[in-house]
């Protein structure tokens, strides 16, 4: 099966592309060449994607090629440089841009997740942030990490890839994992605790659940973090999306907007964008 | 008991099971009654879950007052305090507050009902 890749952003109908493509291209259920051709434009999002979707994919037995022969010079240059090509066998392994390299963590590795936070998302001068504030943020993303390899059961892991807008001043990072999704886990938490019904919980109202503050599909209730993550979004004026199921929840300086996907995901992502500007970000508690 | 948290889990505290980890190496002596001192000197990076498992399962059978009088926290960075003060008092709330179980069980309800 052949797929012709639009230009693909970080717009909800580019979302939506992305979910409906990987249905239609499980119910195929054979070998994938992705076409290039007609995308103008390819997001960190749409790399991150697509490529747990060819993982995936691949760990299903089935043969799985980027066709570069007609991609847009752009396009190219942008998938080597960020080591797409080169993680999928087809290019020189990437180098130093604006790009955030993509990344696979099939198994949990804290310690070489963080590094890449460290030194490939707010370590290249982009951001200019106090070392404490580094390590704050960081300790925030790996929140969403963390539930990855706790809840998810995410048979490929967690995908990862970023790039920096030096026009935009903004700083991207897409996480995405192809497991069981929060609303199926909170639906059956809640069916054995409370005897809800699944059906009885829509995938947006168990996104909300999932955000209040103590909630937890573990026992003792003892949280998972995310609103942690939602607060420092808000502050810092970016945004965030997380998508799973046909939940879709939105976080900006106005508030955690949940709303119905258009579009079925099994597992979850999220996408984060920071706002960067001239000014040094430290702590409150820094301050002299 | 003092217990230093990098020689237990090293400068990243990410992980549930670390947590676990760290939680074995004090617990006996917790119950046996003693002062435990975490020192977090040399760690950097903190997750919710990670205290969810080291520090927080003591709150199931102990009150917050006894937890803080005998759990010392030493040398917490920064970009520790919010996960850690966050875990103790979700699952302080979880495990001796009636009306806030109950508000979650109301939330709980009313987002069946709104289904």
């Amino acid at each position: 099966m052949r797929i012709s890749v639009p230009r693909l952003a970080d717009r909800p109908r580019d979302f939506e592309w992305l979910f409906r493509t990987w249905r239609e291209l499980q119910s195929t259920q054979g070998d994938v060449e992705f076409d290039f051709a007609k995308c103008g434009f390819i997001g960190q999002n749409a790399v991150a994607f697509i490529g747990g979707a060819a993982r995936l994919m691949e760990s299903r037995g089935w043969a799985v090629r980027f066709l570069t022969g007609g991609m847009p010079l752009r396009v190219k240059v942008n998938l080597q440089q960020n080591g797409f090509l080169h993680a999928f066998g087809q290019g020189r392994r990437g180098w130093l841009g604006n790009s955030i390299p993509f990344r696979q963590d099939s198994q949990e590795d804290p310690r070489g997740f963080v590094q890449y936070l460290e030194k490939q998302w707010l370590g290249r001068g982009w951001v200019d942030v106090s070392a404490a504030l580094r390590e704050a943020i960081v300790s925030r993303v790996g929140e969403a990490y963390t539930n990855v390899f706790q809840h998810s059961k995410s048979p490929v892991g967690l995908c990862s890839c970023g790039q920096y807008f030096p026009k935009l001043h903004q700083l991207k990072l897409t996480l995405v994992d192809f497991g069981v999704g929060i609303p199926s886990n909170v639906r059956l938490f809640l069916q054995r605790t409370k005897n809800l019904k699944p059906e009885q919980l829509s995938a947006e109202k168990c996104m909300e659940w999932a955000f209040q503050p103590g909630t937890s599909t573990l026992p003792g209730g003892r949280g998972l973090g995310l609103d942690l993550l939602t607060s420092f979004v808000k502050l810092n004026a970016g945004e965030m999306r997380i998508f799973s199921h046909e939940g879709h929840a939105t976080v900006t300086t106005e508030g955690v907007v949940f709303s119905p996907s258009s579009e079925y995901f099994e597992g979850t992502l999220v996408n984060i964008l920071l706002h960067c500007d001239e000014r040094y970000y430290y702590l409150t508690s820094e301050q002299p | 008991m003092k217990v230093p948290v990098y020689k237990i889990v090293g400068d990243v505290c990410m992980t549930y099971r670390d947590g676990e980890r760290l939680h074995a190496a004090f617990r006996e002596a917790f119950e046996q009654g003693d002062t435990i001192e975490l020192d977090f000197d040399k760690t950097r990076i903190f997750v919710t879950p990670f205290f969810n498992a080291s520090i927080a399962p003591l709150l199931e059978k102990h009150s917050r007052a006894e937890v803080e009088e005998r759990v010392k926290i030493l040398n917490l960075p920064k970009a520790g305090e919010e996960p850690y003060k966050h875990s103790i008092e979700n699952a302080d709330r979880y495990f001796h507050d009636p009306h806030f179980r109950e508000s979650l069980d109301r939330v709980l309800g009313n987002l069946a009902a709104e289904a």
